[in-house]
């Protein structure tokens, strides 16, 4: 499976917010937390709409959770 | 390990472990008894049987268990939740497991045209349909550990 080349700030983002745990964000999200982990590690990428509620739950524009790379 | 990873998990040791037993079952019939007058029904039954029901003990057992971790550690993320993940990477392996369950029928349908006994033609739709589980546990596993 190749890997996503969506990057993402979500762990810098949970360290902003009070050091949020993964445990957490997932609860908030209401999926798992080996989500939160694949989504993290960019084995995974999320629906256009957990990525606009992830970016809900920091309070945060999506493109300072989750970025595309210039080619 | 998410839920549906262990369910996952749980599912494939049923299989195989079932699957070993009703093996047994009939290689031991078959020392006695040439293997087209064997009598299968009954472990057939009881395979089916025994899979649904210990698939839904076992499933309990490991929920109960994992409700009591999450009321100690107050997060519900271990517990009994499917998320976009889980149902992508099941709608995957589940494509997978149709195609090779589809290829593994072709020998079932050999072994009806050219008139087999309906043993060998019961038993290749029924390795047919366990290799078919064991293809979609295993893309469901590699999924979930290499990414999706």
């Amino acid at each position: 499976m190749a890997k996503t080349r969506v990057t993402n700030s979500i762990r810098a983002l949970r360290f902003a917010n009070d050091e949020m745990t993964q445990a957490a964000l997932a609860d908030r999200l209401g999926v798992t937390r080996q989500t939160i982990i694949a989504i993290e590690q960019g084995r995974y990428s999320p629906s256009l709409e957990m990525a606009f509620q992830m970016a809900k739950v920091f309070e945060v524009p999506l493109e300072e959770v989750f970025q595309y790379p210039d080619d | 390990m998410s839920f549906e990873e262990k369910s996952t998990w749980i599912n494939l040791a049923i299989q195989l472990g079932l699957g070993v037993w009703y093996t047994s079952q009939i290689l031991a019939k078959a020392q006695a008894t040439p293997v087209t007058e064997i009598s299968y029904l009954r472990d057939l039954v009881t395979l089916v049987v025994a899979t649904v029901v210990l698939t839904v003990v076992v499933h309990i057992v490991v929920s109960i268990v994992l409700a009591g971790r999450a009321a100690m550690t107050g997060s519900t993320a271990e517990i009994d939740r499917s998320d976009e993940r889980d149902k992508t990477i099941g709608r995957f392996a589940g494509n997978i497991g149709g195609v090779v369950l589809g290829v593994a029928t072709i020998p079932a349908l050999g072994l009806a045209v050219y008139e087999f006994d309906h043993f060998w033609i019961a038993h290749a739709i029924l390795g047919a349909f366990f290799v078919s589980e064991l293809a979609t546990a295993g893309v469901k596993l590699v999924t979930y550990r290499r990414g999706f």
